[in-house]
């Protein structure tokens, strides 16, 4: 990648100071981290976004080392960890391969492996959640997600899966863009004041 | 499609806002061109969405000045270009469809009023749709099947039209790269836009009787309200996983538009139809109603008959 296309990358003009470029980068970082892609078809396009993003910014930094963030962390594989999740119980060699079919991103062949497991326990709401997850069916993956979670609180896995479904949408479309709070109305207020008096005026009389 | 959705204007930049407005007239104009001037009254704000999400993945867009024929003392822009062309196909081919499911349940007369208005326009429209017509039938055809069954599960529908939308947006012409998310987009939209149009239709379908997810999920109009966090959560997460395909368009002057409608918009549009049946006497409340009616005439009556 020669220098003016890793500009482009970046989307910053020739010649931008190093400061630029950082700030840049970390921002594109944060666009396509792989958090944001768990669960998402679009996941390789954005791992193969960030593996650009890196390049341009080695380019544009001189580095020989590899950059901060690897494009595919390993808490945020949007597969989930081929080991079996701590899960070691009843049909735990069954379970496995439902992991093994969904890392391959088989659907169908999951599906029917999890539906020949009798035992109904959070493992198994856990994996039916994130089948349906990837189907799209969203209404019944949050309920199977939500089980999973209530029938084992302790595991931080179901935990997880099931609040970063919850947290999605609940701050989705809210406008950031604060208005004024009290305390910044007197501060300014005050500022206000001070500022008058050093010229000679007053803007609150007891004061 | 059903209009829901629209950028949030007061967030727009009036350059922006004129450009959305010029890819809404575009479409009218393409639809005029194609069909008749009655076809320009199905237009809706979900085809201009499309035609301008093209011109975004494509990062091309040509204003013209012109007149419009409902308001000719009026000079417009619009946008001439194969997205506005595309739109205007995509809105012909499932106004039809639409038509033609209004007539096969409820609306025969209306149904098959618009079903011959659309007719020629949409048979020429499928003709250059080639790439896009299989898709959107056989989801038709499942949403059809689906509803003939009365299936009670609000994924299974939802995603049909999801399919439907999918399909509409991966053929938008020139794309390039942005064609996978564009689809992710669409199948995700779809989704939106059918619950969005469930849960406007509740009251009305109840009375009709005629079929909607939600009634036979819940039972009826009454029980579906009361599980509005979990429509919420619906319609806001699968805006959510729409969003998740914007990274990915060219980020150009158009773009914001698209990151207007998607990220506030939509949202807002989708938490002012949730509240709709907040306070508001409801329909099944209608018993409710006359109950409270029957109450405040029954004391009185008590009373007449006491004196």
């Amino acid at each position: 990648m020669t220098p003016s296309e890793a500009y482009k990358v970046l989307g910053l003009r020739e010649g931008a100071s190093e400061d630029e470029i950082r700030r840049a980068y970390r921002d594109l970082v944060k666009k396509y981290h792989p958090d944001q892609y768990v669960n998402n078809p679009l996941s390789d396009l954005a791992a193969e976004k960030l593996k650009e993003i890196n390049e341009a910014y080695d380019v544009l930094t001189r580095k020989d080392s590899r950059s901060q963030y690897s494009s595919q962390s390993s808490s945020s594989n949007w597969r989930p960890s081929g080991s079996a999740g701590g899960y070691s119980g009843d049909f735990a060699s069954e379970f496995q391969r439902v992991r093994q079919y969904l890392y391959e991103n088989n659907l169908t062949a999951a599906e029917a492996v999890l539906r020949g497991i009798p035992l109904q326990n959070a493992e198994w709401f856990y994996l039916n959640g994130l089948i349906k997850l990837r189907r799209g069916a969203y209404d019944a993956a949050r309920d199977s997600l939500g089980r999973a979670a209530s029938m084992d609180p302790g595991n931080a896995e179901y935990r997880n899966a099931y609040e970063a479904m919850v947290r999605s949408y609940q701050s989705y479309g809210i406008q950031r863009r604060g208005g004024m709070d009290m305390c910044q109305v007197c501060q300014t207020l005050w500022c206000l004041d001070c500022c008058c008096e050093m010229m000679g005026g007053d803007f609150i009389r007891c004061c | 499609m059903f209009g829901y959705l629209t950028p949030q204007k007061g967030e727009l930049k009036v350059r922006e806002y004129e450009v959305y407005r010029a890819h809404y007239c575009g479409v009218c104009c393409s639809l005029r061109k194609r069909c008749s001037l009655v076809s320009s009254a199905s237009l809706t704000y979900d085809a201009a969405f499309l035609s301008l999400l093209g011109a975004c993945a494509a990062e091309q867009d040509r204003l013209e000045c012109s007149r419009c024929p409902f308001k000719p003392y009026k000079r417009i822009h619009l946008t001439k270009g194969e997205w506005a062309d595309y739109a205007a196909d995509c809105n012909l081919l499932l106004a039809h469809k639409k038509c033609e499911d209004d007539r096969r349940d409820d609306h025969p007369v209306r149904g098959a009023f618009g079903s011959l208005a659309f007719k020629r326009g949409c048979r020429k429209a499928a003709k250059r749709l080639l790439s896009v017509l299989p898709a959107v039938e056989k989801g038709m055809e499942r949403l059809f099947h689906l509803e003939q069954e009365g299936c009670g599960d609000i994924d299974e529908p939802a995603l049909a039209f999801g399919e439907v939308l999918e399909a509409v947006f991966a053929g938008i012409p020139h794309a390039g790269k942005a064609r996978e998310p564009l689809a992710w987009m669409g199948r995700n939209l779809g989704r939106w836009v059918y619950l969005m149009d469930a849960w406007d239709d509740l009251e009305k379908d109840e009375k009709r009787g005629n079929y909607n997810v939600l009634l036979r999920r819940f039972g009826s109009a009454r029980a579906a309200k009361d599980e509005k966090e979990r429509m919420e959560f619906n319609l806001l997460h699968s805006l959510y996983e729409a969003s998740t395909a914007l990274p990915f368009l060219p980020q150009g002057p158009l773009f914001p538009i698209v990151e207007n409608t998607l990220m506030e918009g939509a949202p807002e549009r989708s938490r002012r139809l949730l509240a709709k049946y907040d306070g508001a006497p409801c329909s099944t409340g209608a018993e409710r109603g006359t109950m409270a009616v029957e109450k405040a005439v029954c004391p009185s009556a008590d009373t007449q008959e006491e004196t």
